[in-house]
């Protein structure tokens, strides 16, 4: 009978432990939360135009973080803000500690659109050869390696080594190439992107010093044109707009477009607070004007010059316009010693703008900072005004707040770089070009060893 | 014969409380024949010896008669049928120190014993549930538990649950991180092992597990946040058991390896209904924020926050301030930002039942003033608990509590229309016309409804087999309302967001054991059982704007509408098995395994196992251990297994739906997934003793714990050249955490009249990363070799030079959780009614950026010195003509005064500095009234308490504790939000 008993007592916890592990096995543990959507579902040839709107995403995130940033880290606006960066990028400093992110953006922008164009070559029903879609598809790839290749100094593709820019501009020509075949073959629907894709070829080129090929491809796309990365109040929204309105971090006070003898409608702005004591604006209060709502900088000490180009959150960004094309003209003319062409190209920007037009400037100068030519006045007979002052300051006017401007500055070695203050200070060499990040010296096994250029002058950082 | 020490006051009170006896002889518990020959009668009170209070659920029993019963509501026992002749009678309770006396029980006769025990640090007989498959003695277990039972919590100046803890407790460390009421506090117990995955405890209330992480999304813009845990009735807790690491939690399985809380709310007792009023009311008062005596401080000269009747100018040609008696714009009429925080609290619970059933039903109210106009709370709420015994041996219980709670935050913390920023900013700050008052119409609440519920089933059919069944659900639904109404200087045509959150946790949690005693003097308890957990959250977030005109309006009122919506839904299932062996009654070896299923896992990872082992041997009990000083020394060690899990999309790739271009639909990358990815494992040793003398005036427990945090889940970028830099989380890492557990509780006097105890406890923590894998380095500077939450930053490194450019470099400036806490506390007992407790809390060796310094001297200008250190700094720079080469040459500043106040050469890294403090965080007066003062109650009892009295620091910044992230948040940092104000609260106490 004891035997008996202690065998019930030995077989009890095994069967209660049988149960439990019964009831979990019977329990459903796999994820079925919903809001997300598995890789395979997306394999329908009717999901392709959201799969495209994704790169579009991707692309406007980049567009817009890094034009403010570049705006920032140049002599487009004044840092008046309190984030950590503001106060670096205001005097031109930049490390590989701050440039994960947007290394990040490009190279997401990019696998995102290969990630749906070999998804839309994947499947049987879907003809990517002749739809506008794919030709989106490759132009904002293109647009993308683009503008990788204006704004780091050197580029990485999959893991492998350090190329010069260039390479991104290659690519950029490959997939814009593309979307003008494909655009081209998907007809009326695929015009927009093949135009645009023309655009951004010249630009592609520009980058690569082919003057040649690049006024062949501009002189394709007509000066009203333009293509932009969109925003939307309730899906990206404008960097610029959250910046300068929402809170006041950066601002056109002392900035070449804040300072012209008036306004230039291509860089308007609102003076919402002015320093009691102008003659010493780091110790006097700022009083506000009454037409903003923020009256000095976040850093509560710089009287506020709100940017009026992107007035809402859902201000579009210009990626590609014809107004870019007629200065790149302008810039091959002023190479080649044709200050006529030159004048003629400018001038047709300043009239799409309705600016009045400048006469010819006596000669190709050089640059200089602060810039004598003020696009207001159109006055080209100023002390220190020539062609490539014009060029400058038209420049700086006509792609102001598009993230175009430190790659400007970094292809003519502008002055400014050599230590230029927009307001309070600046490093000796201000940074002209992103450096590889530290995190992809960290990860990828091919650099190690190698040396990254940093953006500082011809200095490097060495990824160890 | 009773006791001759006790029978004139046990017959006095006999006689008082007949009729109570009366009621008593249907409670009692334990009962046999009453009818049979030769059998006496054993009855008296159980209270305590210091205070003399009644301690009801007190076990009193016959040794080696099998027979016992629980004191009643009123400290009252009865047991019938004792056998003639001598018997050893013994009174114990949790937290108490057992009494056994002799007696000898005449047949046909009632003999009175009155039992006076004495609260004891080291209860080695007192049971615990917490850690164990089902319960042990503490004698049994070879882990660290640490127990606070409804005594403390009665001497507690507690204004919200996380104060109980707070100073009480070895290796818990309880941050109050600002000074709106309401606001929840981060607890971690033993430091911090996860490096992503948080490190809040597992919290548990009578067997249910109920939501640990933060309640609302109110940080953003009140720099605070608020949690259920502090919703829970502190007046409802009969006791709080605490287990802190791994080798303890094995049985929580995934999840626990930051600890386990549990609670249990009070019970019902036999006996006539036992009511219990409380009212409190009391005030909030801030003082001086900052540290006055600091010439670094925000607030050296109590302007600004406390004062804004005057301020301050810098004059650059006589570096002196000048005051300035001009009424800041919107100053309160009271000429200070900060008001007294008045509040009342009402409590009432009845506690009673007969043979078979008992209750415990509460109910409170409370109303409670912030010391910022308008910032408040109102809450209250219901709990009853209500227990069947309709068999022998089975026990059913319902739990259910419901609490409503409405919070209106002000705006603070890094919030530009925060108020503690615009107004220490000054002119700096972002309100137009310096008026800071216009902050507080931006309207910000939070509106809470808790509901908990448990039905737990034990049943012990006999003296071998016991089962327990818990299933319950722990529901909140919280509304966050962030309304800027119109008219409002940021935003004129007004916006309003509304955070809808509701979340469900559901328990089903199954445990059985088998005592049984396989050969003499071996004891044996084989455990096993399994749980189901589910937690299940739903939010919806709105926003809009640009409404048509005054009033009050909702969501869909405006132009501009967003809104967003997340479930989510997490799964887990583990079973266990647990031998308990015990030789003697003196050695007692545990061995566990627990298997755990989560819906996180990846597919391909199966089942985590937790394995445990732990021993405790009673080492005084031995015939060689020498008697006299030492009564008990008991010998622990064990080591075990918790794990943490992943988040709930992390293990596969998955594609995120959203909106592109003029707002279309778009899809872009959310997760790559990881089919392997499972939990983070933490396994942990640790090892002490208990030790108590001179009968038990002398507690010493000792603890040292190792724990060990292998495939740490590390969120692992993509090499973003391939790619994507989406993160992986990946199992890679390796963490290490460490630390001892010391604790000292003596009594220097004892007499009659006079009680005083002393305690200290000391507690050490510290952590390290061992291995991130093929990453060189996390964020915020965390690498191999460096503890795992630190402060990284720019520091001077050519501190002292003249005529030099300073130079900055990163580098760890130090940790940001402390590597030393030290409790203090005294409590002295005159005549048995009059109390006097104090608890302090020190923290040490932890630093925090001070972020109101470095943005304040951001800010400086001679016209507006914000910062009032850098004015004359300033001042002597701009004396000096530029360029700033020239002004680094002869301007005679060192370089420590150039890092800290030029902003071009200064770094947040500057402004961070050391966080020691010790504060008072309750000092408590009780009186219990003599009985004849009020005949017609119990007792009553009145007092006068004190929190946050003073604090010790040299740190220079609003509060040490401050942060304005959320209490989830491992990363503090004190950014613009006042610190805890002090507290007097009077009370009122009555038992019917």
């Amino acid at each position: 009978m004891r035997k008996h008993r202690e065998k019930r007592m030995a077989l009890g916890p095994v069967l209660l432990g049988a149960a439990v592990a019964a009831m979990l096995s019977g329990c459903d543990l796999g994820i079925q939360n919903p809001g997300r959507i598995s890789d395979d579902a997306l394999n329908d040839p009717s999901l392709m135009g959201v799969v495209v709107n994704g790169i579009a995403n991707e692309f406007n995130i980049t567009t817009d973080n890094f034009s403010f940033d570049v705006a920032r880290l140049t002599d487009e606006m004044a840092g008046t803000g309190s984030y950590f960066q503001t106060g670096r990028y205001r005097r031109g400093a930049q490390d590989w500690e701050e440039t994960n992110a947007q290394w990040g953006y490009y190279h997401e922008t990019i696998w995102t659109a290969e990630q749906a164009i070999e998804r839309m070559e994947s499947l049987e029903d879907f003809d990517q050869n002749t739809s506008p879609l794919t030709a989106r598809a490759y132009l904002l790839k293109g647009l993308a390696e683009r503008s990788y290749g204006e704004a780091f100094c050197e580029v990485i593709y999959d893991e492998g080594a350090v190329e010069p820019r260039t390479a991104a501009f290659d690519r950029a020509i490959t997939a814009l190439t593309t979307a003008v075949t494909i655009g081209s073959a998907a007809g009326p629907d695929g015009a927009e992107y093949v135009t645009a894709a023309r655009a951004g070829l010249a630009q592609a080129y520009m980058g690569k010093g082919d003057f040649g090929q690049a006024t062949n491809y501009s002189s394709q796309v007509p000066t009203d044109f333009e293509v932009s990365a969109h925003y939307h109040q309730n899906a990206n929204q404008n960097l610029f707009f959250n910046e300068t309105w929402d809170r006041a971090e950066i601002g056109l006070y002392n900035t070449y477009g804040g300072t012209l003898a008036t306004e230039d409608p291509r860089a308007p702005y609102t003076i919402c607070g002015t320093f009691d004591d102008p003659a010493n604006p780091k110790n006097s209060n700022v009083t506000p004007t009454g037409l903003c709502t923020a009256h000095q900088g976040a850093d509560g000490v710089t009287a506020h010059y709100r940017q009026e180009k992107y007035p809402e959150s859902g201000s579009d960004i210009p990626v590609v316009k014809g107004t870019d094309m007629r200065l790149i003209e302008a810039e091959a003319a002023l190479r080649n010693g044709n200050l006529a062409g030159f004048t003629a190209s400018i001038n047709e920007v300043r009239a799409f703008y309705g600016l009045d037009p400048i006469a010819q400037p006596a000669t190709a100068g050089a640059l200089e900072y602060p810039n004598a030519y003020d696009a207001s006045t159109g006055d080209v007979t100023a002390p220190g005004v020539d062609g490539w002052s014009i060029l400058d300051g038209e420049r700086y006017l006509t792609l102001f707040m598009e993230g175009r401007r430190e790659w400007d500055l970094h292809r003519w070695d502008h002055p400014f770089l050599n230590g230029g203050i927009v307001f309070w200070d600046a490093e000796d060499r201000r940074s002209s070009c992103w450096v590889i990040p530290e995190i992809e010296c960290t990860l990828n096994q091919t650099v190690k060893g190698s040396s990254f250029a940093s953006g500082v002058g011809s200095g490097t950082v060495t990824c160890g | 014969m009773s006791h001759p020490k006790f029978v004139d006051a046990s017959r006095r009170r006999f006689r008082c409380g007949l009729a109570g006896l009366m009621a008593l002889a249907l409670a009692v518990v334990v009962a046999t024949d009453v009818t049979a020959q030769g059998t006496g009668t054993v009855t008296g009170i159980v209270r305590d010896a210091v205070n003399r209070n009644p301690l009801p659920g007190a076990q009193v029993s016959v040794e080696g008669a099998g027979l016992g019963g629980l004191a009643n509501n009123v400290g009252r026992f009865l047991i019938l049928s004792v056998p003639a002749g001598q018997h050893t009678i013994q009174a114990q309770l949790i937290g108490y120190r057992s009494v056994s006396l002799s007696v000898t029980v005449t047949a046909d006769e009632t003999i009175t014993v009155d039992f006076d025990l004495r609260q004891e640090a080291l209860s080695l007989e007192g049971v615990v549930v917490t850690g164990t498959a089902g319960q042990a003695r503490r004698r049994e277990i070879g882990n660290q538990i640490s127990q606070v039972t409804s005594q403390d919590i009665e001497l507690a100046a507690v204004t919200d649950i996380g104060d109980i803890l707070q100073g009480r407790t070895t290796g818990v460390q309880i941050n109050d991180f600002g000074g709106q009421v309401g606001q929840a506090s981060q607890i971690r117990l033993r430091g911090n092992s996860s490096l992503t995955q948080g490190n809040n405890p597992l919290i548990y209330v009578d067997g249910i597990r109920i939501k640990n992480n933060e309640l609302e999304e109110d940080d953003d813009e009140a720099g605070a946040s608020s949690s259920v845990f502090d919703m829970i009735n502190p007046n409802d807790i009969e006791r709080i058991e605490v287990v802190k690491g791994p080798a303890a939690t094995t049985l929580y399985g995934t999840e626990a390896a930051g600890g386990v809380i549990q609670i249990f709310t009070k019970r019902g007792t036999a006996g006539a209904p036992a009511w219990t009023f409380s009212a409190d009311a009391g005030l909030h008062s801030m003082p001086y924020i900052g540290n006055s005596l600091n010439p670094k401080s925000i607030n050296p000269t109590g302007f600004q926050m406390n004062d804004c009747t005057r301020s301050q100018r810098f004059n650059a040609q006589t570096m002196q301030f000048e005051i300035i008696n001009e009424r800041e714009p919107g100053c309160p009429d009271n000429g200070s930002w900060f008001r007294k925080g008045y509040f009342q609290r009402y409590n009432v619970s009845v506690r009673g039942g007969g043979e078979n059933v008992n209750y415990f039903v509460s109910g409170r109210w409370e109303n409670e003033d912030g010391v910022v106009d308008p910032q408040g709370q109102e809450s209250y709420g219901v709990r009853g608990n209500v227990a069947f015994t309709p068999l022998q041996g089975l026990n059913i219980s319902l739990n259910n509590n419901y609490q409503h709670r409405k919070v209106t935050w002000i705006p603070d913390g890094n919030n530009a229309s925060g108020l503690t920023l615009n107004v220490l900013r000054g002119t700096a700050g972002y309100t137009p016309g310096n008026d800071d008052s216009l902050v507080l119409q931006n309207d910000l609440f939070s509106d809470v409804d808790l509901f908990q519920t448990a039905a737990t089933v034990a049943w012990a059919p006999n003296t071998m087999w016991d089962h327990r069944l818990t299933v319950g659900m722990d529901y909140s639904l919280a509304d966050f309302i962030d309304w800027k109404p119109w008219g409002f200087y940021e935003d004129p045509t007004a916006n309003r967001e509304n955070d809808e959150l509701k979340e469900r946790n559901l328990t089903f949690d199954y445990s059985g054991s088998i005592n049984y005693s396989p050969i003499s003097d071996i004891s044996s308890r084989f455990s096993f059982g399994g749980q189901l957990y589910e937690e299940f959250t739903y939010r919806l977030n709105a926003f809009d704007e640009q409404f048509a005109g005054p009033g009050e309006a909702l969501i869909g009122d405006g132009t501009n509408r967003d809104v967003g919506e997340d479930r989510l839904r997490v799964r887990s299932g583990g079973f266990f098995l647990q031998e308990a062996v015990g030789f003697k009654d003196k050695l007692f070896l545990t061995a566990g395994v627990r298997w755990d299923g989560f819906s996180t896992f990846g597919e391909g990872f199966g089942l985590a196992t937790y394995p445990k082992f732990s021993a405790s041997y009673m080492l005084s009990d031995e015939s060689f251990f020498p008697t006299g000083i030492v009564e008990q020394l008991k010998l622990r060690a064990a080591w075990g297994q918790s794990g943490k899990a992943p988040g709930a999309f992390e293990a596969e790739k998955l594609w995120e739906a959203a909106d592109a271009d003029e707002q279309v639909p778009a899809v872009i990358i959310d997760n790559l997934g990881n089919p392997d990815l499972g939990p983070e494992k933490s396994t942990e040793i640790e090892w002490g003793f208990d030790l108590s003398a001179l009968d038990g005036r002398v507690t010493l427990e000792f603890t040292k714990y190792d724990q060990t945090t292998k495939d740490a889940l590390i969120g692992v970028s993509g090499t973003p050249s391939s790619g994507t830099d989406n993160t992986v989380l990946r199992n890679l890492g390796e963490v290490k955490n460490w630390g001892t557990e010391s604790a000292l509780n003596l009594v220097p006097w004892r007499s009659e009249n006079v009680e005083w105890s002393v305690g200290v406890q000391w507690s050490t923590n510290d952590s390290e990363i061992t291995d991130l894998g093929p990453l060189e380095q996390l964020d915020g500077g965390r690498q191999v070799g460096r503890p795992l939450y630190i402060q990284y930053d720019d520091v001077l490194t050519n501190p002292g030079e003249y005529g030099v450019a300073p130079i900055l470099a990163d580098t760890m400036i130090g940790r940001l959780f402390p590597t030393d806490i030290v409790n203090l506390r005294t409590r002295v007992t005159l005549w048995q009614s009059l109390t006097l407790d104090v608890v302090g809390e020190g923290q040490y060796g932890m630093v925090r950026p001070v972020g109101p310094a470095y943005q304040n001297m951001r800010r400086t200008s001679l016209t507006n010195p914000v910062w009032p250190y850098c004015a004359p700094i300033l001042a002597q720079w701009q004396a000096t003509p530029g360029p700033n080469s020239n002004r680094i040459a002869n301007s005679g500043l060192s370089t420590d005064q150039i890092s800290q106040c030029i902003q071009q050469y200064s770094d947040q890294g500057v402004w961070t500095t050391a966080a020691d403090f010790f504060k008072l965080r309750s000092a408590t007066i009780s009186w219990r009234l003599p009985e004849s003062w009020v005949p017609r109650a119990r007792s009553v009892q009145l007092s006068l308490q004190g929190k946050n009295l003073f604090k010790i620091t040299d740190y220079y910044g609003l509060d040490p504790e401050g942060q304005d992230n959320g209490f989830e948040d491992s990363t503090p940092n004190d950014y613009y939000t006042f610190g805890q104000p002090r507290t007097f609260i009077f009370g009122v106490t009555v038992n019917f």
